[in-house]
């Protein structure tokens, strides 16, 4: 029966398991979403912070805060969610990357605004995002529109056009950013037009 | 699905195992790609990702990490609640078995408190409010008049379960067999009180312990040799009357004393003279019986009556009530006879005994 439960959760999405823990507060759908994203968690511990050592706290710490803020406020991009906590988790067990901190902030503060402005960006035409693509520099155009219109793997791109795969990785990672920066300044001039 | 949603539209977490299939290079392009697809989707998946390409042995910890985590955090609590329910539940369990009296002796142990503490007040009460105490006093009495190991160690554990009580009993009866009597009546003299009986506590009150005394049946009833009792009509009422009585037939001596003790106790005077006397009808010199009776028919204000088992209690060649007795015996006798209980109260006051500074105070009071 346990068993037939967990196959059933798997198939909800982050939110409709967010909104029954927080209608139940039945930890079965925590449970659910640490089993979703703790490697992923795990995985940005390594990159955040100095020694393996904290990983499990920060881990411990970020599905306690989640258990905690999920009963009373609304979260509404999981994963966003979960990135930006444990960049914070990560920076407040290392006071090493003390100034980093300051710039995940930034980040965040920007993290949150790509969501809010999520609704108005896909409405976006092909049109205007090919438009948009066409400003990027070369590297970032050329990796973008290999790996999402070409559907070619890091190491085809890297194959094709002689960068390193990290490159190719970072270059497309860039022209996301870059992306929404130009779309969300087009959509700006066109309300003050 | 439009471009935009393709290259920002949120997508499916990459699991464990499909990040450790794409570092062991055993994917397709194809299948890489539709991982890589994923890492790019989010910051999350992205980072971690990169993480693990440059240390690809961390994955092997996520199993343990994630058995870890979840027994510390999810697993334990959820499971928790129903570990303290289960334990509580059992504690209760566990203590009413043991404890099945516990009630009941705790609201003595506060009525024994009050009237020690109260002791003192006592000398500026007035006469009726002493009479009005007059149970709880002989109660206090009782509380107060440890002497054997018995009483000592029902001092140490007042609250006993039934358990332990049928075992001490069982203990005694085996050492009436071996133990003279006499031993038991040497070193009782403590606190000005004599016994030259062995005593016992049964609900607070104090007893003798006839476990220890090979008490011979004799003045049971015999039924057929006598025939019907006068004071019943005929069987059938016979039968209506002791109904109530017949439940308890199968108990011990000591347990049905109890129960008698408990309707005393709880003011149900009546109810526990019934008990006594189907007592008295088993063993009729019986002290306990003769005693209890006297001190319900004295709280009902029968003081005549109270008087007679008084007079039997102290003629008794079993050593135990006499203070008590004839204590109580003088406050009765205030009510029937002022004088002869007056002398009697100063007979107790120059006694130098437990109950002469009791009847000190009386006699103040009465003068």
């Amino acid at each position: 029966m346990l068993l037939i439960n967990k196959q059933k959760y798997k198939q909800i999405s982050d939110k409709d398991l967010l909104d029954k823990y927080k209608q139940s507060h039945n930890k079965v759908f925590i449970e659910e979403i640490f089993n979703r994203y703790a490697h992923l968690i795990y995985g940005v511990c390594l990159k955040y912070s100095n020694t393996n050592t904290i990983c499990k706290d920060v881990l411990i710490s970020i599905m306690e805060i989640l258990m905690k803020q999920a009963k009373s406020k609304e979260i509404k991009n999981l994963k966003s969610w979960l990135y930006v906590v444990t960049k914070n988790e990560c920076f407040r067990h290392n006071k090493e990357m003390a100034k980093i901190q300051s710039n995940s902030i930034d980040q965040c503060n920007k993290d949150i605004y790509y969501q809010q402005k999520e609704e108005e960006l896909n409405e976006i035409s092909d049109k205007r995002l090919l438009s948009a693509i066409y400003e990027l520099v070369d590297e970032q155009k050329q990796c973008l529109m290999l790996f999402y219109f070409e559907q070619k793997s890091y190491k085809q791109i890297a194959e094709r056009t002689g960068f390193e795969i990290k490159k190719v990785k970072s270059y497309i990672q860039n022209a996301k950013r870059n992306l929404k920066i130009i779309l969300s300044k087009k959509i700006k001039e066109n309300e003050l037009v | 699905m439009n471009l935009y949603n393709n290259i920002f539209g949120n997508k499916a977490p990459i699991s464990a195992k499909e990040m450790e299939d794409y570092l062991s290079g055993k994917l397709s392009d194809k299948e890489m790609h539709d991982i890589e697809l994923r890492a790019q989707s989010s910051d999350i998946d992205f980072d971690a990702f990169e993480a693990y390409q440059q240390n690809p042995e961390a994955l092997k910890d996520i199993s343990k990490l994630k058995t870890d985590v979840s027994s510390s955090i999810l697993k334990s609590t959820s499971y928790l609640k129903y570990f303290i329910i289960t334990g509580i539940a059992a504690s209760i369990g566990v203590f009413i078995f043991f404890y099945p009296d516990i009630f009941t002796n705790q609201r003595d142990n506060n009525i024994a408190q009050n009237t020690t503490a109260n002791q003192k007040i006592e000398i500026k009460t007035s006469e009726k409010q002493q009479e009005t105490k007059s149970k709880e006093l002989f109660e206090e009495n009782a509380e107060e008049s440890p002497t054997l190991v018995t009483s000592a160690e029902e001092e140490e554990k007042p609250v006993k379960s039934e358990r332990e009580k049928t075992e001490i009993k069982r203990l005694k009866q085996k050492q009436a067999v071996t133990i003279d009597v006499l031993d038991s009546i040497s070193g009782n003299a403590k606190l000005g009180f004599t016994y030259n009986a062995g005593i016992k506590y049964l609900a607070r009150y104090k007893c003798v312990d006839y476990s220890l005394y090979d008490r011979d049946n004799a003045n049971k009833k015999n039924e057929q040799d006598r025939g019907l009792d006068p004071e019943y009509a005929n069987l059938e009422d016979k039968k209506y009357k002791r109904q109530s009585l017949n439940n308890d037939l199968n108990l011990s001596y000591f347990a049905y004393l109890e129960k008698a003790l408990y309707k005393y106790k709880k003011a149900k005077y009546s109810e526990a003279i019934a008990m006594y006397n189907t007592i008295l009808s088993q063993y009729k010199n019986d002290l306990n019986a003769q005693f209890y009776k006297a001190m319900a028919l004295y709280q009902l204000g029968k003081y005549e009556k109270a008087i007679l088992f008084y007079n039997q209690v102290i003629d008794e060649p079993v050593n135990v009530f006499d203070q008590e007795a004839e204590y109580y015996k003088a406050l009765s006798l205030l009510h029937t006879n002022k004088a002869e209980g007056k002398k009697l109260l100063q007979k107790i006051a120059e006694d130098a005994m437990f109950y002469s500074q009791k009847a000190q105070i009386k006699l103040s009071e009465i003068d």
